[in-house]
């Protein structure tokens, strides 16, 4: 892997009826984060989600109907190839990543030291400080069910904020279409024996964050899907 | 021989040899597994039927005191089975209609006003430049 000079970085925001935070959230990249192409993946949302991400600038990719997470990441990752991106990062449209971290996130990449870099909210304790105990309790087992079906050894299972370089861009094919996608995405590292590197990340816990993301009770339904497809004759 | 096993062992007969035929003739490993299992399933009813002593001769191999209980063990397992293939059937549907989606997404990306100003004026300026007679 080469130190790069020039690089074409893409930010991936999958959106579904997310029109009250998405502005805020590519103004906060635009802004804050190195310059790139922001795609906002409108995952069929019934709001005018599309419409205010166009309006703040990002490329928008609508799906008809609502596909879930795991597909509207693989609609984005398909136009990144498509319009050769060297890097893509992922964000979520939610307003919980810093923008200020892309820097930090796209640093091992840049200096070609590994293919992924996957974001950390438990590398720095100070981000996790108002994480309700179910969510991270939630979490921990993500970890261990991580490390015994991906033999991946990660921190944080669960973290929407990644960077993938153009191996990583081109080898991540990930085929379930729901959440139970991110855990696929450890499979995918394993398999491709992709190398990758943790980073610390800043989580904003607020209302909106906590009642639009997944309830812990969905692992267990993650859990069993991803366990399906393993199990896939 | 009863009139309830000569019509089902020929119902059961003629989905065997439906199954068998579909098993020969259709193309694909996937095909021709689950029309196999199936053909020998219905082979299996038709022999018990016609012969239903056979049931408890082949359950008493197995530990189990009635035939009829193992016919049952043998149907639930099946039906997981049965739903387990309906399962991946219904998976691999959504999926396809995931490739659709995708396709018209990517296909009806739509530009904000800004970028697109910029890539039509690089686009005019390029042809504009192809325009100018070469020196």
């Amino acid at each position: 892997m080469q130190k790069m000079t020039t690089y074409k970085l893409f930010y991936i925001i999958r959106a579904f009826n997310e029109s009250a935070v998405i502005g805020q959230t590519i103004a906060d990249l635009k802004k804050c984060a190195p310059s790139g192409e922001i795609i906002v993946v409108d995952d069929g949302s019934s709001d005018d989600t599309g419409s205010v991400a166009l309006s703040a600038g990002a490329v928008v990719l609508s799906h008809l109907v609502n596909r879930g997470g795991g597909a509207a990441l693989q609609t984005g990752l398909m136009y990144a190839r498509l319009n050769h991106a060297n890097i893509v990062v992922t964000f979520d449209a939610d307003g919980q990543h810093d923008a200020n971290d892309v820097s930090v996130l796209i640093e091992p990449i840049v200096s070609g030291r590994c293919d992924v870099v996957l974001a950390s909210r438990f590398l720095d304790s100070s981000s996790t400080s108002n994480m309700p105990w179910a969510r991270r309790l939630t979490l921990k087992a993500g970890v261990i069910f991580t490390r015994l079906m991906s033999r991946v050894y990660v921190t944080d299972a669960h973290n929407g904020l990644r960077a993938f370089s153009a191996r990583g861009i081109d080898l991540m094919r990930t085929s379930l279409d729901d959440m139970a996608y991110s855990s696929e995405i450890y499979d995918q590292i394993y398999r491709n024996n992709l190398s990758y590197k943790e980073v610390p990340c800043h989580i904003r816990y607020t209302d909106y964050s906590l009642a639009k993301g997944q309830r812990s009770s969905a692992a267990i339904r993650i859990a069993w899907r991803f366990f399906l497809e393993k199990m896939r004759p | 021989m009863s009139l309830f096993q000569v019509l089902m062992g020929l119902f059961t007969l003629l989905c065997f040899l439906w199954c068998a035929w579909k098993c020969a003739r259709r193309p694909g490993r996937y095909a021709r597994t689950v029309n196999g299992l199936l053909a020998l399933v219905w082979a299996s009813a038709c022999v018990l039927i016609l012969n239903p002593e056979l049931a408890t001769v082949v359950a008493g191999i197995f530990g189990i005191k009635r035939g009829v209980d193992l016919v049952l063990y043998v149907f639930v397992i099946l039906a997981f089975f049965y739903a387990m293939i309906t399962y991946y059937r219904l998976c691999d549907i959504r999926k396809d209609i995931t490739l659709i989606v995708r396709h018209i997404a990517i296909a009806e990306h739509k530009i904000p006003a800004e970028k697109e100003r910029v890539e039509l004026k690089e686009n005019n300026a390029l042809q504009e430049h192809e325009r100018q007679p070469k020196v």
